[in-house]
């Protein structure tokens, strides 16, 4: 296999992990001549995609850009009036922060921007009232809490937006979290939780409560193959080494059907009379990428705003080059 | 106790705290002994601020 192209996975170890003829100097031309994407499959917030003929430097990029530099909209601040729940204020609050909300960020200001005044461009604000009590005519000695109390748990869809300034006529839907069904503090009878919740625009790297996304990760493409025809037992028994669906056995021969599937696990190097059948490698320019929204926006564009915010980078530092040199 | 700044000298206030037996919210005065006057329990707790409380998310 060439060690240009392909990372060899060997039994503990892995070969020649980075390009030994490579060739660095960028060009765009062989960029876009090489450059690919395909997308696998896309299936309301997780989305998987293959993003071919990069450097891992670039891919990396991307994957560190979504999880802490696409902004996205958060909980920020909160005004508690009562909480006389089990958890404290800050326990609560910080929970209540975590809530993803179903914003689309892009439609708002960062605080930064407008000096740290709040106004109806850069804040959201919700409410949030519960009060628990006892159920009337509720059976003695009855267990479900459903029918013993009212607003026996606080829920994520207990947060009610109130739209400030012109928010009404720019949001025709209200806006509300992702999940309502996400619990935050559970009440008894007598105990009441009552704020206002602020939320603010904010990236990942201030806090995982801003990243938007749940996972963003990307593996190498799985290249797998037989050196040499695999048949009988041996065929059934080099099927069991790898992911299901990796290799089939069709008339007493193993064949592979979808390296992509494999998980890597190396098994079949821990058989003497397996090891010697297989070649096990890794496509270097060949990334699978897996991205989990939290429901803000769909995991595309999450990518696209990724890209975009690496687009801004790269003209920032190219400014301040020319800045330096003096050139246009 | 802000309530107290605005009191000319001699006038009281009647403080609230909560029982800590029977959970009632009990008024007592400067010279009152230290006691529900519900029950006659002698722990009290002050009761949460009427402030709302800032609190930063994280």
């Amino acid at each position: 296999m060439d060690p240009r192209t392909h990372v060899e996975m060997a039994r503990d170890h892995v070969l020649h992990p980075s390009n030994p003829d490579a060739q660095d100097a960028y060009d765009f031309q062989a960029f876009k001549e090489k450059f690919k994407i395909e997308m696998q499959a896309i299936d309301g917030m997780d989305m998987e995609f293959d993003m071919i003929g990069v450097d891992a430097a670039i891919a990396n990029a991307v994957r560190r850009i979504l999880i802490s530099e696409v902004p996205t909209m958060a909980i920020e601040q909160a005004y508690i009036y009562h909480n006389s729940s089990v958890l404290p204020d800050e326990m609560l609050a910080h929970r209540i922060g975590l809530i993803p909300l179903a914003v689309d960020a892009r439609r708002f200001r960062t605080l930064e921007e407008d000096n740290n005044e709040m106004n109806d461009l850069n804040t959201l604000v919700f409410d949030l009232d519960v009060e628990c009590k006892h159920r009337e005519g509720a059976k003695a000695g009855e267990t479900d809490k459903n029918k013993k109390y009212i607003n026996h748990m606080v829920m994520s869809s207990d947060i009610k937006w109130q739209p400030k300034g012109n928010q009404k006529d720019r949001f025709k839907t209200a806006i509300c979290p992702v999940h309502e069904d996400i619990p935050i503090v559970e009440l008894r009878p007598g105990q009441r939780v009552s704020m206002e919740l602020h939320c603010s625009k904010g990236v990942g790297k201030l806090h995982a409560k801003w990243s938007p996304v749940a996972t963003a990760s990307y593996r190498n493409a799985p290249h797998i193959v037989l050196k040499q025809r695999v048949t009988g037992d041996l065929a059934y028994r080099l099927q069991q080494c790898f992911t299901d669906g990796v290799i089939e056995v069709r008339d007493g021969e193993a064949e592979v059907v979808n390296s992509r599937a494999d998980m890597m696990s190396r098994e079949h190097l821990r058989h003497d009379d397996l090891a010697p059948l297989v070649h096990t490698t890794r496509r270097r320019n060949h990334f699978i990428f897996q991205v989990e929204s939290t429901g803000a926006l769909e995991p595309d564009v999450l990518v696209c705003e990724a890209v975009g915010v690496l687009k801004d980078k790269c003209s920032r530092l190219l400014d301040q080059l020319n800045a330096i040199t003096g050139t246009e | 106790m802000d309530q107290q700044q605005d009191l000319l000298p001699g006038q009281q206030v009647a403080m609230e705290y909560i029982c800590g037996s029977c959970g009632r919210r009990t008024r007592i005065r400067q010279m009152d002994s230290l006691a529900c006057t519900n029950c006659g329990h002698r722990i009290l707790y002050k009761p949460r601020t009427a402030r709302p409380v800032q609190v930063n998310c994280r």
